[in-house]
């Protein structure tokens, strides 16, 4: 049970801490390469993995493949996250990790629309197959309400900390978000 | 088996040198499938009628999928030993269907820190068309020279990305 902040303030530096409903897996390491045509021998090629890197490891910027949270899952039927608005009522909303940190705010704020302006990543233990990372996602940086040509809205900032089974940490990426609602 | 992959190393590089362009002509199915690759089902990156709703002439192409061109750009130029640090995006226009994406660089700054480890910052720029549609910064850490220690053997107590200066300014 999250108790998600009632006052705008108390957002900032709110956190969520969830481990992944999935694990760095060859298969979708592949379907990564397949996308972006990366030959890169770290990724499928064995020998060369482990004379460089002690064995294969999944590519720097691809965090989000790992951590996202299914749309459904069967070890929790009863939830679907639905980004079309479209399901039974009945159904409940799962974590929507790893940023759902952002994701409240954006609901607890009214802003229907939301918009990444940049993102600072920093890389440090690569993610290995069948590592299973940890998700800490925080907001930082809520900005005050400003309009601009998108319409009105705040910027914020959702960070979010990824750390193997280990404990070490793998990766820190900072979402630059511009939330808004559309003047009429 | 001896070694068959590309090395780049650190004293072949100089600011001012250009890493290889590439190019990749962007439909649909790249958009689509970079986005189910991240696992990033937004809407806007799949579903062509929700993104003309919310303002969007179609669905483009999403973060992490931008940031996987990338790295492949990086580590295609320095070979497998390329470990890269940090990756810093600022986004200015979507890259939709119908774009070629070219995605060109330029080494701005080669530094070595106070554990003796090599760094490169490349500042990119991703096109299309006539657009700038992202700028990037990338931080990638090469062997010093053929034969000098890989950065990938570094433990995180020799990994100091947090001890990192700013990227040079940009033109983003």
């Amino acid at each position: 049970m999250i108790n998600y902040p009632t006052k705008l303030e108390d957002w900032e530096g709110f956190q969520i801490e969830r481990v992944a409903e999935l694990k760095v897996e060859q298969s979708l390491i592949d379907a990564w390469l397949e996308a972006m045509r990366d030959g890169n021998p770290l990724y499928w090629n064995e020998e060369v993995a482990k004379e460089i890197t002690g064995g294969i490891i999944a590519p720097t910027p691809s965090t989000l493949t790992y951590t996202s949270t299914y749309r459904w899952s069967p070890r929790r039927p009863d939830e679907i996250w639905d980004v079309h608005g479209v399901e039974a009522s009945s159904f409940k909303r799962p974590l929507r990790m790893p940023m759902e940190t952002h994701f409240a705010l954006k609901d607890f704020s009214g802003l229907k629309e939301g918009i990444v302006g940049g993102i600072d990543a920093e890389y440090y233990e690569p993610m290995r197959l069948g590592d299973r990372l940890t998700i800490i996602s925080k907001i930082v940086g809520i900005g005050e309400l400003r309009t601009n040509k998108l319409g009105t809205g705040r910027n914020w900032v959702n960070e979010v900390q990824y750390k193997n089974q280990n404990g070490q940490l793998v990766s820190i990426e900072r979402y630059k978000f511009f939330c808004y609602n559309r003047d009429a | 088996m001896g070694k068959s992959y590309r090395s780049l190393t650190a004293d072949q590089v100089k600011v001012g040198d250009c890493v290889p362009e590439l190019r990749a002509p962007i439909t649909a199915t790249t958009v689509v499938q970079g986005a189910a690759a991240s696992r990033d089902w937004q809407p806007q990156h799949h579903d062509h009628p929700w993104a003309r709703r919310v303002g969007t002439k179609d669905i483009f192409l999403n973060t992490p999928t931008q940031g996987g061109w990338i790295s492949r750009f990086i580590t295609d130029w320095t070979g497998p030993t390329g470990r890269i640090a940090r990756i810093a995006y600022k986004m200015r226009v979507s890259i939709y269907p119908g774009d070629t994406m070219v995605i060109s660089g330029t080494v701005s700054a080669v530094h070595t820190d106070r554990t003796g480890c090599c760094w490169v910052d490349v500042a990119i720029e991703v096109k299309a068309g006539d657009n700038v549609c992202t700028i990037v910064n990338v931080t990638v850490a090469l062997p010093e020279k053929a034969g000098a220690e890989s950065p990938w053997k570094r433990s995180a107590d020799r990994w100091l990305v947090g001890e990192l200066p700013p990227f040079p300014a940009s033109k983003g």
